[in-house]
């Protein structure tokens, strides 16, 4: 999206959360809600579930304002998991600047993670979004349970990829932070280059980054 | 970036003006609420322009802001204390998010719908493209069965001939076996009787012309006459023992029946073979002319098959033609084919008929005479030996099967089927 008004000094960035069924993606993004210090954070929005099951989305806005007054809001969405709503994924999916992959840990939970992260290349490319340039972090939840795939092995599988992989628990909230901050590491680069934040609006990525975390 | 996908309703994560959040009906309950609890008020969105307003509060009012989500959206303007100001635009607030809310899940909603409609379409196109494919396909089905038919129909047709001259072909084998032997010495003993005979002219010279018994009883049993006639008698045997082996031999070139597969095929000696056997027939009784050119190429075919082909075509101009009537048969190369022409000054072909003469089962003969399968299963070799082969007939005049036939190539030498 990275929707950039001049006349109101703001650029509007989206991120979602996408992953398999139960996967943890609302989790995720409550308790990074709680962990922020930012005070311009949004209320979280919760759509519509049923049987604490998300239909449409979960959303809560953030921002900070730079020192040249620029005004960057992100909105942080996620999708709903189950696979009949891929229209709904879709749609939350489109024009997105950044995802957290958020994958289930559980041994009985590979397949899904698979058919959920290529149904994620799949619909980027749907929305028109080039998935090789998407900025993009991938979390294993869910450390906590047992029967879980071994760290070393999910290292070994992912080596060949380029994303950071990052092992949360979301529930208590470790992991939250790290995955967001790994996202957002990218998206600054992504987006400085187009939008010139640090030659124009002065702001580094270490700012960008703590600008949203903690607020300017 | 921008969506490829083409979604047909505003997307519904945009950001959206204080304008535009505010619906009609929000407007007027909203305005009707405001002026009860404020008075007269101004709400202005972020660049001062009143979005809602009723009268006109004085110029000296208070303001506060009106937020939604992380911004300010606009401003309220009221002639009141700044509590009750701020009680007014948290309700406006309030109002806002609640409408936000449905208007994100109205529209992602309609996306959905819209998306997956659009899904419906295409795998409906695709299901009138797969449907239209079968309907073409059924109604094609016909067609294709029928010419599978007739291919089916026309090897039917040669399998019969050809197991028909197999079997001929395996009693001409037996037959001549069989006979070859008793001819070998039947013929040997005649010549030896001819020896014999030499001996009892020789035996009657030695009688001379002088009297004495034993002429007399010579001429008394008429032996002149009878050692003339023994003469004659042998000649004739040997005559006729010598007939009955070239039959038998023509019999086995005719069927070459030792040959399988595919060859290449020497046309004239084939002609020869053919007129050999047909002359050989007990009821023959037409004059063949043969006109054979000079180094005709070789064909590509069976000669069995070939045989059979040229032997139904003779045998229907020996039907057409009297007595003693003529059949010409010409072998010649013409535009680097051969053109092979067997020609009768026969009855002819009545025109209705001549469409008809290569149909399977077609014939003017009575019942059980022909099978009316002779012209088409010659059509069925010479078109399996890439050739063609077409009829001209006048009645009264007589009738010429023209068949061309592809030289066979050099390189040529495979099977011809």
């Amino acid at each position: 999206m990275a929707d950039y008004e001049p006349h109101n000094q703001k650029l509007t960035l989206k991120v979602v959360y996408y992953g398999p069924s139960l996967s943890g993606k609302t989790t995720n993004l409550m308790r990074l809600h709680d962990l922020l210090v930012n005070q311009q954070k949004g209320e979280m929005m919760v759509l519509e579930t049923q049987n604490d099951r998300t239909l449409f989305f979960d959303l809560f806005p953030l921002g900070f304002r730079a020192a040249s007054g620029l005004l960057i809001k992100l909105k942080l969405y996620t999708v709903p998991g189950q696979v009949a709503h891929d229209s709904t994924r879709k749609a939350v999916l489109s024009r997105s600047d950044g995802v957290v992959f958020v994958a289930d840990s559980q041994v009985t939970q590979t397949v899904n993670n698979g058919e959920s992260f290529d149904n994620l290349a799949d619909n980027t490319a749907r929305v028109g979004i080039d998935f090789e340039r998407l900025p993009l972090v991938v979390q294993f939840n869910k450390r906590d349970l047992p029967n879980i795939v071994a760290e070393s092995e999910i290292r070994e599988r992912w080596a060949a990829m380029p994303w950071p992989l990052v092992f949360a628990t979301a529930m208590q909230g470790q992991g939250v932070l790290e995955s967001f901050e790994l996202l957002l590491a990218q998206l600054y680069a992504r987006l400085d280059p187009e939008f010139s934040l640090e030659q124009r609006h002065g702001l580094q990525q270490h700012q960008f980054v703590a600008g949203l975390v903690r607020g300017a | 970036m921008t969506a490829s996908d083409r979604l047909p309703v505003p997307d519904f994560d945009r950001e959206v003006s204080l304008d535009e959040q505010l619906t009609v009906a929000d407007r007027n309950r909203l305005r009707g609420a405001l002026l009860a609890l404020l008075g007269p008020f101004r709400l202005a969105d972020n660049s001062g322009r009143a979005v809602l307003e009723a009268d006109a509060p004085s110029p000296a009012a208070a303001g506060v802001d009106v937020q939604v989500e992380i911004e300010t959206v606009g401003r309220l303007f009221a002639d009141r204390p700044p509590a009750i100001l701020r009680g007014a635009a948290d309700l406006i607030e309030a109002v806002l998010l609640a409408n936000y809310r449905y208007r994100m899940a109205a529209e992602l909603h309609l996306a959905v719908a819209e998306s997956d409609y659009e899904a419906l379409r295409t795998k409906n196109t695709e299901l009138v493209a797969s449907e239209q494919r079968y309907r073409v396909l059924a109604e094609s089905l016909e067609q294709q069965v029928r010419e599978q038919v007739t291919v089916i129909e026309q090897h039917q047709r040669q399998m019969f001939q050809s197991e028909k001259l197999a079997s001929i072909g395996q009693l001409a084998a037996g037959v001549a076996h069989e006979i070859n032997n008793p001819i070998g010495f039947v013929r040997a003993n005649l010549s030896s009787a001819s020896g014999y005979l030499a001996k009892l002219r020789d035996f009657r010279q030695t009688l001379g012309g002088a009297g004495g018994e034993l002429l007399r009883r010579w001429q008394a049993l008429d032996l002149d006459f009878a050692l003339e006639d023994f003469e004659a008698l042998l000649q004739e045997s040997i005559d006729g023992v010598d007939r009955v082996a070239a039959i038998v031999s023509k019999l086995r070139d005719f069927a070459k029946i030792d040959r399988v597969g595919a060859e290449p095929l020497d046309v004239a000696a084939a002609v020869r073979s053919v007129v050999g056997l047909v002359q050989s027939l007990p009821d023959w009784n037409a004059r063949i002319e043969l006109d054979l050119a000079q180094m005709l190429p070789n064909v590509h075919g069976l000669a069995s098959k070939f045989n059979l082909m040229l032997l139904k075509v003779v045998e229907n101009a020996k039907l057409a033609v009297p007595r003693g009537g003529l059949i010409a048969i010409s072998a010649a190369v013409d535009a680097g084919s051969l053109v092979l022409k067997v020609r009768d000054e026969g009855c002819g072909i009545p025109p209705e008929v001549l469409p008809r003469v290569f149909d399977p089962f077609f014939t003017t003969r009575e019942v059980g005479s022909g099978t009316g399968l002779g012209l088409t299963v010659s059509r069925d070799i010479v078109l399996a030996m890439g050739g063609d082969i077409s009829i001209n007939s006048r009645v009264g005049e007589g009738t010429e099967v023209v068949m061309r036939f592809p030289p066979m190539r050099v390189e040529e030498s495979g099977e011809p089927e």
